[in-house]
């Protein structure tokens, strides 16, 4: 006697009856094949997970976890079938577009005022602590809306919310853009059990994505001023933050001290500490951050100190130095610029690999750079340490050779800022700027 | 007449020749910083001979200089004393009281007047160099037996000798004591002794440059140095009257009181009682609060009143010295752990992690109440809010929220938070604030007495404190000497409508509480060019002028 295979909204119906009809093995194996086709975040998917648990086993739920995982990993999402069989569709779908690099700022916006309306969620934008960029203050503005949604259906303090959404946030670490980012995080600086170690863990997981770690940045620095300025809710984690950042004292001190003026600088106080503990990323992400004007020029300066040069390339080196002759002029009036300048030529003399160094310093191009840096930045400390870089990785017999005469502009900085430059400079060094 | 017109700076121009004196001399090289971030730049000061300097700008300061011997550590003293004191570097020498187990209270003390004994039947007291000296130094205090600890105990405590029926009074000293605990003969210095000293450093080994120049120094057993004489008893002693002056910025006085606190805390015992010391392992388990940033589980001892007020003496020193106008938080953050490691009693399974490094642990843990109070800041500052009667209610949900992770919220802060949401308190603040805003004082004094009455203890002690941070904002200082003080004694007493007699017996500090108004009155010494400070908390000029002219305007007013 055979039975024609009802459809998925017909089964989760009947189901008893179905097991009666054609016993539980062939009844649970259909469950999960039907439910392993619906629709991602269809509703019914935690009806099915209802049913395989009461009726069928643990075995068929791992089944229908294996096949909803496969198709998970297919659709790109970031989502876990653990997730959604543990806190529902509903949130697991609003928690697969925060995080889903793909789902666009203005569709999550579109669902956020949903859940807004739905939730009771009051929150109006202006009244929030403004960022001067109006991208990110949406960003900041849907991640209020986000994290209190949360906080309101009791999600953070629901035990396996944090791992399990960590372990998510794992999954698209390497790809989650800056907005996402300030988004997808601001919930977990409200969780009450959030530990020194967890933060750790979530900025290893986008250690190796420049945007991640900056809108880590912006989302925690927004958390402490609209604390500190007493215009949030709740309390951050302000306290494993910090020691998940290895602050000392004095650093704290500034972090406290631009948070409670509100200055949107702590952005970069607590990017340049996570660049330099936790970044792995290459360095040209950090590059292209700064040139995409994320950061603006003295920030970035202070970013490229705290920046590791190990895996520095040649095009790395380059593209640091030319930005640092385009904002000479602009920052040359500014206090700690020289200083700034040169230790970050001491620190690519020291981090970079030395074969790097040395085949830039070979390139011509190389050359006008530094050349083009002394006459932009003419400065006795700036061109001590382009001496020691040059004297020590420029190999003598592959100088480029001198094609014209001595620059004059050069000439003239060199002498107005250091009168015994001949005897002061390395020989290499005077050689490589084309001199006599 | 220009009275102390810059005296201050001077004076702090002539420690810096001092440290730079030292320096220059090549007494102790140490090139160690101690690294101060202060709203006015970042100023560095050597680190041992920085904070041996800090000890004498304190009144009566006892100072513990903690390693090994052979590093210098008391030339460093004995030197900085002939800078600073301009004694003679012999009489210093003389008056080192240098310790071992057989030193008994004669020889630290001081011994009968045989001769007047046995003609007279007199029992007189000679005291011993040690104890009558300003510039006092032990050396190698671990090896004091208990007996004589407990000699050194009153001194320290009380600033009090007895002997037979004699007591020697020290009012005005500056101690140091070295230690070398590896040395053989070692007493263990006991918990209350250790308590009083307000600060200490360890003294490490000079850095390798440091040793490289050393090497090439001439002997300074064949060859003496001469050590010129900066600054003078009488000056250094002016300078603690300006210490003592110095106000502390409102954010640094809650931390210190916060470092205090958080120390001292435990969810499951109270470790006044000691039970902690025993069994604090066993305790923390299963404890709330032990896997949060707490730092509760590392000490077993709290922390005492004293090291709160040497935190808050040492911090204003090293304002001072740095030329700031108040203490500020960064400035209490960086003494700290030198003032509080020393005094407690850490849990071992912690310190094992530090290398058993007690100096590196309480500096951990120094850092881990400063990511706590930052955290907790707001909420404070809510409270602070609320006592002052501005209630938010989104703030107070906050203060009940945070009792189940922080202590100082569940026990010192929300417990009290109702008792200022009740009516009357809110209204008798308000009342208070807009009598303020207007200046009426005799209205602000009707409020202060209604209020005796209308609320309880705890609301009108927090009401009081709320008028006084008020004035504490209007702080005007009154600089004058002691001569002009006590030639007008009489006068400023009709004035101030107070006995002011006290302060001819100095040091003292003298808290004039007016009803609407406050002054303090610095009095270290009774040089007659000594400088007396006047705090005067007020919201209305005229006391001012009143103190001025029953001065004969022999006064600075700032």
């Amino acid at each position: 006697m055979s039975y024609e295979m009802p459809d998925l909204d017909a089964l989760i119906k009947n189901f008893e009856e179905y097991i009666a009809k054609v016993g539980k093995r062939k009844a649970c194996r259909q469950l999960v094949e039907l439910g392993g086709v619906s629709e991602l975040f269809d509703e019914k998917i935690e009806r099915v997970f209802e049913l395989l648990s009461e009726f069928c086993g643990g075995l068929y739920v791992a089944k229908f976890k294996q096949t909803l995982r496969a198709r998970l990993l297919a659709y790109g999402s970031p989502i876990t079938p653990e997730f959604i069989s543990t806190f529902g569709i509903t949130i697991s779908q609003v928690i697969s577009n925060v995080l889903d690099p793909n789902v666009s700022l203005t569709t999550l916006k579109r669902d956020f005022d949903k859940i807004a309306e739905r939730h009771k969620i009051n929150i109006r934008k202006e009244a929030l602590v403004g960022l001067s960029s109006p991208t990110l203050s949406d960003a900041i503005f849907l991640s209020e809306v986000f994290w209190h949604f949360l906080n309101k259906i009791g999600m953070l303090d629901h035990p396996e919310f944090l791992p399990m959404y960590s372990s998510c946030l794992k999954r698209i670490g390497d790809k989650i853009t800056v907005e996402k980012t300030i988004i997808s995080v601001r919930p977990l600086f409200y969780v009450k059990s959030v530990s020194v170690n967890f933060f750790e863990d979530v900025l290893r997981s986008l250690s190796n994505n420049f945007d991640g770690l900056l809108g880590f940045s912006i989302s925690a620095a927004y958390s402490m001023i609209s604390y500190m300025l007493q215009k949030g809710s709740a309390i951050p984690s302000i306290s494993s933050l910090l020691a998940a950042l290895a602050m000392d004292s004095s650093e704290m001190l500034a972090v406290y001290e631009r948070a409670f003026l509100g200055d949107e600088s702590l952005v970069y106080l607590i990017l340049n500490k996570i660049v330099s503990t936790y970044y792995r990323g290459p360095i040209f992400k950090v590059i292209d951050g700064i040139l995409s004007g994320k950061l603006r020029a003295q920030n970035a300066i202070e970013l490229l100190l705290h920046t590791p040069y190990t895996t520095a390339s040649i095009q790395n080196i380059r593209q640091t130095l030319e930005f640092i002759v385009r904002v000479s002029e602009k920052l040359l009036s500014e206090k700690g610029f020289e200083r700034q300048v040169f230790n970050l030529i001491t620190k690519i003399a020291f981090e970079a690999r030395p074969a790097i160094i040395r085949r830039f310093l070979e390139t011509d191009e190389g050359r006008v750079l530094l050349i083009e840096l002394i006459k932009k930045l003419p400065s006795r400390l700036v061109l001590v340490a382009l001496n020691r870089l040059i004297s020590t990785y420029a190999p003598m017999d592959r100088i480029p050779g001198r094609r014209s005469g001595e620059d004059p502009e050069l000439l003239e900085t060199l002498n107005s800022i250091m009168p015994n430059w001949r005897y002061a400079l390395d020989i290499k060094t005077v050689k490589y700027l084309n001199l006599k | 007449m220009v009275y102390m017109l810059g005296e201050e700076d001077l004076l702090r121009k002539k420690l810096f020749l001092a440290l730079e004196a030292l320096d220059r001399e090549k007494i102790f090289l140490h090139t160690k910083f101690l690294e101060i971030e202060a709203p006015n730049g970042v100023f560095r000061i050597p680190l041992v001979a920085g904070f041996v300097l800090l000890n004498a700008l304190v009144g009566n300061g006892a100072m513990l200089l903690w390693g090994g011997y052979g590093y210098g550590k008391t030339m460093l003293i004995k030197y900085l004393g002939r800078l600073l004191t301009s004694t003679p570097l012999e009489e210093i020498e003389a008056s080192i009281l240098r310790a071992n187990p057989q030193l008994i209270e004669e020889k630290i003390v001081g011994r009968l007047h045989l001769g007047r004994l046995i003609k007279e039947g007199e029992e007189e007291v000679v005291w011993r160099r040690f104890i009558k000296s300003f510039w006092k130094i032990i050396d190698e205090i671990n090896r004091l037996s208990p007996s004589a600890q407990d000699v050194i105990l009153s001194l320290l405590g009380e600033g009090i000798v007895k002997y037979f029926d004699s007591v020697f009074v020290s009012r005005k000293y500056v101690l140091y004591a070295t230690l070398n605990p590896r040395d053989v003969g070692t007493f263990p210095l006991s918990m209350p002794l250790l308590d009083r000293f307000g600060i200490a450093v360890v003294v490490k080994s000079p850095l390798l440059d440091d040793m490289n120049e050393i090497v090439l120094l001439p002997d300074d057993k064949v060859l003496k140095k001469s050590i010129p004489a900066v600054l003078s008893i009488d000056e250094l002693v002016n300078v603690w009257a300006y210490v003592e002056a110095m106000p502390i910025e409102p954010v640094a006085q809650m931390f210190i009181s916060v470092l205090a606190k958080e120390i001292s805390l435990c969810d499951r015992v109270d470790k006044e009682t000691g039970i902690f010391v025993e069994v604090g392992p066993k305790i923390c388990t299963g404890c709330p609060f032990e896997n949060l940033d707490t730092v509760c589980k590392y000490v077993y001892t709290p922390l005492s009143v004293r090291a709160q007020k040497d935190l808050a003496k040492y911090s204003k020193a090293l304002a001072w010295l740095l030329g700031l106008k108040s203490v500020p938080l960064s400035v209490v953050v960086t003494i700290a752990p030198y003032v509080i490691w020393h005094r407690l009693r850490f849990s071992d399974k912690y310190l094992e992690e530090f290398g058993f490094d007690r100096f590196r642990f309480a500096k951990h843990i120094v850092e881990s109440v400063l990511r706590t109070f930052l955290q907790r800041l707001p909420l404070l500052q809510a409270y602070e809010d609320l006592k002052a009667g501005n209630v938010d209610p989104r703030m107070i949900n906050m203060i009940k929220n945070a009792r189940n992770d922080d202590l100082i919220i569940r026990y010192e802060v929300a417990p009290l938070v109702d008792l200022f949401l009740e009516d009357a308190y809110i209204r008798l603040v308000g009342e208070l604030k807009s009598s303020i805003e207007s200046q009426k004082r005799t209205e602000i004094e009707e409020i202060l007495e209604k209020a005796k009455s209308e609320l309880n203890p705890i609301q009108y002690s927090a009401l009081i404190r709320f008028y006084v941070s008020k004035l504490r904002r209007n702080r005007r200082k009154i600089v004058t000497r002691f001569g002009v003080w006590r030639q007008h004694l009489d006068d400023l007493s009709k004035v101030l409508n107070a006995d002011l007699s006290g302060t001819l017996n100095p040091p003292t500090t003298t808290r004039i509480d007016r009803k609407s108004e406050i002054l303090e009155v610095i009095v270290i010494d009774d040089r007659d060019n000594a400088p007396v400070i006047i705090n005067v908390y007020t919201l209305w000029d005229d006391i001012i002028d009143k103190i001025t002219n029953a001065l004969g305007g022999q006064c600075q007013v700032s």
